[in-house]
């Protein structure tokens, strides 16, 4: 079947929905009830209060939810050319989040305005993305960048707070999780007016949003105001998802499903596109939310976000195969480029700091009696704790900036940071399952638990490469969206309380805490390993980047070396998953880094971005240990909180 | 990055300064073996023998909720619980380290330091929580040679609960729903099988949710749910339930039930509501004055 619209399924959505509505319903209503109980409910009769002030609102409040993420997604992947991105691109609700845990610690007072909290969050984020990349005219490299990267960072700045106060924040897990229930009409009252001005709005975009999918200099010669249009684009998505999440709380992968799924059903041009993401947004979160409200009552309660994305993600993977992709975002305009002299030589340097490095980190540090520098058998007796820690972050840093600069080169998307193959989502819902099922995990358990997730992951998607149409953006594609369910996995587990949380949650901010000596060795052995096979990986990885034809026409087999590099990326993520927890900033930063100080060609690159990821962790690590001693800040925390702005400031100088 | 307030205690610098200035820091005022305790339960069952460990992870949080028994102030800091500095704990030279289940982990590298001991008084699952506990709790004492500080802790909690009991002779009878407010929506709701219940049971006083809950007895739920028993009364545990109250009875379906418009609601400072004997000798306390208020 050829479809051309997206009617039929988003017709088959709403009759699953209105079912599911109406079975919860007739669950509630006592016989006889008329419609004027429902409207105006008898204060004594329970049922009839809850069918009118937690049911019906429900309802309300996810359609009009569901609607604006679809349509901020389909209005950022437009104006960002970028498939992959979503609201969350914006870092609009971890902004919201961040903003949120501050007040819940700080300023309780405030939180009677929850709505204004989170609103104001959202906007402080979106004015920094803004202010970031409007000298380089909001162009959509620097935009993603940017706000990948204020999404990290608030969100890494949340993870400290959270790491530290969890005990105070379980409302703010419940809000983070994505929960639609509703006491009253106060949050559909909010929403309304508000969703109904931006929805206007976007739609007076419609034409410039048809150009803005276009390159740079077609739109400029339509005669278009590139800059003030992206800006009107911009707020409008933006103003759609901080409504939304200020209401009712996070609700991902909407935003992401919604537009990817109009576009595989076949919408095209930008309006339809808009009107069935809209609708499509709306249906999958009410027929999600109702099936959730139907199912039995366990001792927790489920996140309607979480849900979403354990539905839409089998839907997603049975059509990605007809999407077919917009353009690529444009790889960084050449003017910008910048090129060192003697690459090898600054290498030899970075790669002489390392061993000058962790010894300074090992003999370096506070201990009862404050700083000191530990010499002869007390050095040796403290190596033992601090050894292993040391060699760990630097091989997780360099083992992830690896992976992310092989990722970034091939794809030629600067999004793509490892956490979007999947793996490190299979290793942390391996983790999380043995941490549920077993009541006294050992560190050895959770590396098989991890090692056997990040394995499923990595062989299904190995087998799915081979498949014809999967491929390339299509299993980044798969990967996000496995790491959005296993994200809300974690948001589940964060606010059911569990006592056991602490351990996951400074696994989960990259700590290098609990490494082993045996595991920190086999990591520096896997770093040097992978550092060895970059001298043959250099050519594919020079030509990949100009295109699939120019490569192909260099005697380059496509599929060969593409699945030889996402092995290897993937592999190199797992390995540092496992051991110190999702670090996604180095796999960021690492790479961003060696470009910008000008290491161009794919072998230097490559090198440099692992010597800078691991110098990085390393740092980071040292620092996280010593500085408010005995407490301890996670690496990957550290390093993203200390570089998260280092990075962005280099990003708004447009280098 | 720099200490902010409620970020990093500032008990924890002073402590730091402290260690700074003392020549010697082998805590030679506490006779008996010299323990170091890598979670709070073990800390406050610990404390409840009358042994002071020599550290323990996050001790102004401690102060705030776990509450009592209280802390020593020569006590050292060992940072965040989920991971308490072992370099330091190494350092600090015990004599033996207790290990909580969830720190299973952490064994192979602890035992490097001392020798180690498994602790768990919560036995989660059990038939009787509270039978559980008092087992782990002899078991430790035994091995700490303080059998005598365990016949006197036992004492006390029977104590306890046997004026709590009288107390509540004078109690309506009710079910009692147990819970922490979370936000204005939805609380954390304690069921059959927590630690509470357990010594709710031991007053003959019915818990009103029945439903499903975890293995550690609590289940969260949506404040709609307690619609369910209208004849209950609403017993909020923790300060943070003092502070999210207003929001939760503003809403129009809770304000419509019978225990809020009858105000049948009742509060209790914090309570942990897992660890054995000392949270539960606590919160027996509390409940019973808590359910019947008045002097005595």
């Amino acid at each position: 079947m050829r479809l051309s619209t997206p009617f039929w399924p988003a017709f088959a959505l709403a009759v699953v929905a209105a079912l599911a509505a109406l079975r919860n319903i007739a669950a509630l209503l006592p016989a006889g009830t008329g419609l004027a109980a429902v409207l105006v409910p008898d204060p004594g009769i329970t049922s009839e209060m809850l069918l009118h002030y937690t049911v019906l609102p429900r309802i309300a409040v996810a359609l009009m939810a569901g609607g604006a993420l679809g349509l901020s997604g389909t209005i950022l992947q437009r104006i960002l050319r970028n498939p992959l991105a979503e609201p969350a691109t914006l870092g609009i609700s971890s902004g919201a989040y961040l903003a949120m845990a501050v007040a819940t610690l700080w300023f309780p007072a405030v939180l009677a305005q929850r709505e204004w909290v989170a609103f104001t969050g959202a906007g402080a984020a979106l004015a920094v993305i803004l202010a970031l990349s409007w000298r380089r005219g909001l162009s959509p490299v620097t935009v993603t960048l940017a706000g990948m990267i204020v999404s990290l960072y608030c969100g890494a700045v949340s993870a400290v707070l959270t790491l530290f106060n969890h005990d105070f924040l379980i409302g703010l897990f419940l809000w983070g999780a994505g929960h639609l229930d509703q006491q009253d009409w106060g949050d559909a009252r909010f929403l309304a007016p508000r969703i109904l001005v931006t929805t206007g709005i976007a739609l007076l975009l419609l034409r410039p949003l048809t150009l803005l999918v276009l390159n740079d200099e077609s739109a400029r010669s339509l005669g278009l105001p590139l800059a003030a249009y992206r800006l009107a684009a911009l707020v409008a998505a933006a103003a759609l998802t901080a409504t939304v999440t200020a209401a009712i709380g996070i609700i991902g992968f909407v935003g992401l499903a919604a537009p990817t799924l109009a576009r595989a059903c076949g919408a095209r041009q930008t309006g339809p596109l808009l009107l069935w993401s809209g609708v499509i947004g709306a249906l999958l979160l009410l027929a999600t939310d109702q099936l959730v409200l139907g199912l039995p009552v366990t001792y927790r309660l489920f996140p309607t976000g979480a849900i979403t994305a354990l539905l839409g993600a089998p839907l997603l993977f049975l059509l990605i195969r007809r999407l077919k992709l917009l353009a690529l975002p444009e790889p960084v305009e050449a003017a910008s480029i910048f090129r060192l002299d003697h690459p090898l030589a600054v290498i030899m340097l970075l790669a002489l700091l390392v061993p000058v490095a962790a010894w300074l980190a090992t003999a370096l540090g506070q201990g009862p009696e404050g700083w000191a520098f530990a010499m002869g058998d007390d050095y040796a007796h403290l190596l033992g704790w601090r050894g292993p820690r040391v060699l760990a972050a630097f091989a997780g840093g360099a083992m992830l900036a690896l992976a992310g600069a092989v990722l970034q080169r091939m794809s030629g998307n600067p999004m793509a940071s490892p956490e979007v193959l999947g793996v490190s989502s299979g290793a942390m819902l391996g983790i999380v399952a043995l941490l549920l099922s077993a009541p006294a995990p050992t560190r050895t358990g959770q590396i098989l638990a991890g090692s056997g997730g990040a394995m499923a992951v990595l062989l299904v998607m190995l087998a799915l490469s081979r498949r014809p149409g999967f491929s390339g953006e299509r299993l980044l594609l798969i990967g996000i969206t496995l790491g959005s369910v296993s994200g809300f996995v974690m948001a589940v587990l964060m606010a059911a309380q569990d006592p056991r949380l602490g351990q996951v949650l400074a696994w989960m901010s990259g700590s290098t805490y609990a490494v082993r000596p045996a595991e920190a060795v086999a990591s520096i052995a896997l770093t040097l390993a992978a550092l060895l096979l970059v001298p043959m990986l250099r050519r594919w990885l020079d030509l990949l980047p100009l295109g699939s034809t120019a490569a192909r026409a260099a005697g380059v087999s496509l599929t060969l070396s593409r699945g030889v590099l996402y092995g290897l990326a993937a592999i190199l993520t797992a390995a540092a998953t496992i051991l110190v927890g999702p670090l996604s900033f180095a796999g960021l930063m690492g790479p961003h880094l060696a470009r910008l100080a000008g290491f161009q060609r794919a072998g230097t690159h490559l090198v440099a971005s692992a010597l800078s990821g691991g110098l990085i962790l390393l740092v980071a690590d040292w620092l996280g240990r010593n500085l408010i001693f005995p407490f301890q800040v996670p690496a990957g925390l550290f390093a993203t909180v200390v570089g998260g702005p280092f990075l962005l400031v280099l990003i708004a100088r447009g280098r | 990055m720099r200490p902010r307030p409620g970020l990093l205690s500032r008990r924890a610098l002073l402590a730091g300064l402290a260690f700074a200035a003392a020549p010697a820091f082998a805590g030679a005022d506490v006779p008996g073996p010299r323990v170091a305790v890598l979670d709070w339960v073990s800390g406050q069952n610990l404390l409840a023998l009358g042994i002071a460990p020599v550290a323990m992870p996050e001790l102004e949080r401690y102060a705030r909720l776990v509450v009592e028994p209280a802390v020593p102030t020569q006590m050292h800091e060992l940072g965040l619980r989920s991971e308490p500095n072992l370099e330091l704990v190494d350092r600090l030279k015990p004599d033996l380290v207790l290990l909580a289940p969830e720190l299973e982990p952490l064994r192979e590298r602890v035992a490097r330091i001392a020798p180690v001991e498994s602790f768990d008084p919560n036995g989660f699952g059990r038939v009787d929580l509270l039978d559980h506990a008092r087992r782990a709790s002899k078991a430790l004492a035994v091995r700490l040679d303080a059998d005598q500080a365990f016949e006197a802790l036992a004492r006390s909690v029977d104590d306890t609960l046997s004026m709590a009991a009288e107390r509540l002779h004078a109690y309506d009878g009710r079910p009692l729903y147990v819970a922490t407010i979370i936000d204005g929506r939805r609380l954390l709701v304690f069921g059959r099988n927590s630690l509470f219940q357990t010594v709710l049971d031991r007053f003959g006083i019915e818990n009103a949710w029945i439903g499903a809950t975890s293995r550690f007895g609590h289940v969260t739920l949506t404040a709609d749910r307690l619609a369910q028993r209208p004849e209950a009364r609403l017993l909020c545990v923790g300060d943070s339930s003092r502070a999210s109250i207003g929001a939760l009875l503003a809403s129009p379906v809770v304000t419509s039930l019978s225990f809020v418009r009858e105000r049948r609601i009742a509060l209790i400072p914090d309570v942990l509501f897992y660890g054995g004997l000392p949270p539960a000798r606590r919160f027996a306390r509390l409940v019973s004055h808590a359910l019947v208020p008045g002097a005595g």
